[in-house]
This record gives structure tokens, C-alpha cells and sequence, in this order.
């Protein structure tokens, strides 16, 4: 405490000037002369100041918890957004496969897949007609763009389809409208090769592969793949033609089965 | 008591000639402050706190009959010239001249430009129109203590 009192005293002009200073300014800014007014105004622009970043960071936290709501709010949209773009898009595919149905010469059953097994690898599709739509065991599925595979097995309401990617699958098919004909099996998802093509035989990139109708299965001329490469190797009996597929098993979600004229094939 | 006599003429004088004769000098609105030569005598002579003290009171007094002051503006000038020039006690007969001028007229020059920094504020007025005003009034304040000075030295010559 004495410390505290030398030190006042010892400061004692300094806080004296200070203090005639802190009155003089008052005396000034309570005043009503201009440049009283001009001080005010100065004074009020200074203490504006001074809760300025308070108040910046007061709008800060008020522009989080908006851009919480706005984000919540741009999540529903994009939801609904994502949602009538899908109805839009099941809608144009209801729509094709309604011309498509129209345009087929065969009797064609519509259905949806329901289920797509739960397997590594997608080798069949669980579709939601069955037995008592007419659906039997054999009977060719199609897809929009080509040959999507066959019935493996029917229950009453429900069918599991045999994709084509399958490896197990083949398919007698014959190259455009040529003569040509071998059989084709599935490499990946969307590749398959043609066994059996004479090496000079006239196959080019980008020619139809359809189905050959040697076949107590699949009716002839469905379209099943386009070839993407032919390879020949000197000395080997045949010509290696690669195709690519039509169908595309993992985007399919509505597909047709093909119905003989008995309801059935 | 002599001295106290002797700072009451002083005063008394200082007085008569800011209300009697400063009029008469006036250049512009601009009048010589003979209460600021009376500022720095006492302060040089008594010291900071009186200084401030006297620079206050002074001013106060100033800025509440004047007719054209603004209420705490002499008051703050004032104080602060009687701060500085406070501290030319006890040391006049140490310092040289150089360093005593420099406070003498530095605290002049401090007056005139807080005062009429302070007298201008909110005005449109030219920088070279400030600075005409600021050295005319540091003008006249400097002429005063310099023929002050000539007449009754500060400092016994050594």
C-alpha cells in the first residue's frame, strides 16, 4: 500500500495532467458547440468501434447456425431433387419399354426386378412375376437394349432370371443379317466372346450380333451384343471376335419376359 | 508573502493585458495570450504540478469568458503547456539555452496546435489556412516570451 502511495506521489504531475485532460475533454464533449458535436461524433464513432468484433463474432455464430439450417434445408432439396429425377427417369423407362412392347412382334410380359441376390458377383436378378403371369422355366428375359438372359426358376409370383454376364451362360447367336454363327459366352459385365467364326469369315467391328434361333430357347433376331474387336492368331482354327454387350445387367431395373402364344412361347 | 505579492501583480497584470491590450493586437481572430506567457512563468517556476494546475484553471477561466472558446479546449492546451513547461523547474540553471528554448517554445507551439487543431474541427478548412493560424498564433505567443525574456532574463547570467 505504501508502494502504491510513493508511486502515486511520484506520479502525482503526471496524473494531475491527466486528470485536467479527462475534464478538459469532457468539459468539451458534453458541450453543444460544433466542435463539441464533431467530438461527439468522433467519440460515438470510436466506442462504435470498439464492440464491433463482439458483434462480428456474435453474426458469425448467428450465420453458422443459418448455414446449419440452409444446409439441412439444401439436403431435402437435393433429396426430392434426386428423387424426381429417378420417378423421371422410371417414368421414361416406363415409357420405352411401353413402345417397345407395342413395336415386339413376341407376346412380352413386363416386370421389375426386386432383387439382386447378394452374391459378389451378379449372375441372376429376382423379377416380380411368376407362374401364375404365365412365366416359365427357360423362357428368354429381355432388357430395353438386347437379351438380358433367361428363367432359371419360377415360383408363383417371383422368377429369378440367368443374367448373360454370367460365365455359365452361352447363347447361339448369329453375326447381322449373315450366316454366320457361334456361340457366344460372357467375359465381364459388359464383354463377351463368339466362338466358332471361321478365320475368313467377312466380321466387322460394330456388326450386330443377334441371337441365331438355333434354339429351342431364345427366338432368332433378338439383339444381343455389336463386335468391338476381331483377332486372329496364325495356325488357329478359328477367328477370336469380341463383342459388347447390349444388355447392362447392374442398371437394369425393368425387364421383359418373353411369352410363346399360348401365353408362353 | 513577497512572493505571493509578487505573483499576484504578475497576474493581476497578465489579466489586464489580455483584456486591455491583447484587442489591440489582434491579427485576424487571432489575439496574443498573455495568460499563456503568465502560464509558462509560473510553471518554469513552480514546477509541473502548479503548472498543469495554473494551465487548467487558466484555461477554464478562459474558455468560460471567452467570447469565442469553446468550453475545455484552453483548459486542455493549457494543461498540457504548464506539463511541459513544468519541467524547465530546477533545471534552467542546468540546461543550456538551446534545450530551455526548446521547451519554451516547443510548449508554445503545442498550445497552438492542440488549440487550433481543436478550434477547427468539424470545419472545412484548408491545411495551409490551419497552418497560417497555428503560426500566427505561435507567432505572437514567441514574440511575447522573447521580448519578455530580453527584459527579465529567466536565468541570472552566469
Amino acid at each position: 500500500m505504501r508502494n502504491l502511495f510513493e508511486l502515486l506521489y511520484q506520479l502525482r504531475e503526471l496524473l494531475t495532467l491527466l486528470l485536467a485532460l479527462l475534464v478538459s475533454l469532457t468539459l468539451l464533449i458534453t458541450n453543444q458547440s460544433r466542435q463539441s458535436v464533431f467530438l461527439q461524433e468522433s467519440y460515438a464513432e470510436l466506442t462504435a468501434l470498439i464492440p464491433r468484433p463482439s458483434l462480428g463474432l456474435s453474426d458469425l455464430f448467428s450465420y453458422r447456425d443459418e448455414n446449419a439450417v440452409l444446409r439441412d434445408r439444401l439436403m431435402q432439396y437435393s433429396l426430392l431433387n434426386a428423387e424426381l429425377a429417378a420417378t423421371a427417369r422410371e417414368n421414361e423407362q416406363l415409357r420405352a419399354m411401353l413402345r417397345f412392347a407395342r413395336r415386339s412382334p413376341h407376346h412380352l410380359q413386363a416386370a421389375e426386378v426386386i432383387s439382386r441376390g447378394a452374391a459378389a458377383l451378379l449372375s441372376t436378378v429376382t423379377i416380380n412375376v411368376g407362374r401364375v403371369h404365365g412365366v416359365r422355366v427357360n423362357d428368354p428375359v429381355l432388357a430395353l437394349d438386347g437379351l438380358m438372359g433367361k428363367v432359371l426358376s419360377v415360383s408363383n409370383n417371383a422368377a429369378v432370371v440367368h443374367l448373360i454376364t454370367d460365365k455359365n451362360f452361352r447363347v447361339s447367336v448369329k453375326l447381322g443379317n449373315t450366316a454366320i454363327r457361334g456361340i457366344l459366352r460372357p467375359e465381364s459385365d459388359t464383354k463377351g466372346v463368339i466362338n466358332g467364326i471361321a478365320p475368313n469369315s467377312p466380321v466387322a467391328i460394330g456388326d450386330e450380333v443377334v441371337t441365331s434361333g438355333f434354339s429351342d430357347i431364345y427366338p432368332r433376331n433378338l439383339p444381343v451384343a455389336t463386335v468391338s474387336e476381331v483377332a486372329y492368331k496364325p495356325g488357329e482354327n478359328f477367328s477370336m471376335v469380341r463383342v459388347r454387350l447390349y444388355a447392362r445387367p447392374s442398371e437394369a431395373e425393368h425387364l421383359f419376359v418373353l411369352m410363346g402364344d399360348d401365353g408362353n412361347r | 508573502m513577497m512572493a505571493i505579492a509578487k505573483n499576484l501583480l504578475v497576474t493581476a497584470l497578465a489579466v489586464a493585458a489580455q483584456l486591455l491590450v491583447a484587442p489591440l493586437l489582434q491579427i485576424g481572430d487571432i489575439r496574443p495570450d498573455f495568460m499563456l506567457i503568465l502560464l509558462v512563468y509560473f510553471s518554469a517556476r513552480y514546477g509541473r504540478l502548479a503548472g498543469v494546475v495554473v494551465g487548467f484553471t487558466v484555461g477554464l477561466l478562459q474558455d468560460v469568458t471567452g467570447s469565442y472558446s469553446v468550453l475545455g479546449v484552453t483548459a486542455m492546451s493549457k494543461s498540457l503547456v504548464g506539463y511541459v513547461a513544468g519541467t524547465l523547474n530546477g533545471n534552467l540553471s542546468i540546461w543550456t539555452s538551446r534545450i530551455v528554448n526548446i521547451y519554451i517554445y516547443g510548449s508554445l507551439a503545442l498550445h497552438a496546435i492542440v488549440y487550433q487543431l481543436v478550434m477547427v474541427l468539424g470545419l472545412r478548412i484548408a491545411t495551409l489556412e490551419l497552418l497560417k493560424r497555428i503560426l500566427t498564433e505561435f507567432g505572437l505567443a514567441a514574440l511575447m516570451i522573447a521580448g519578455l525574456r530580453y527584459m527579465i532574463p529567466l536565468v541570472r547570467s552566469r
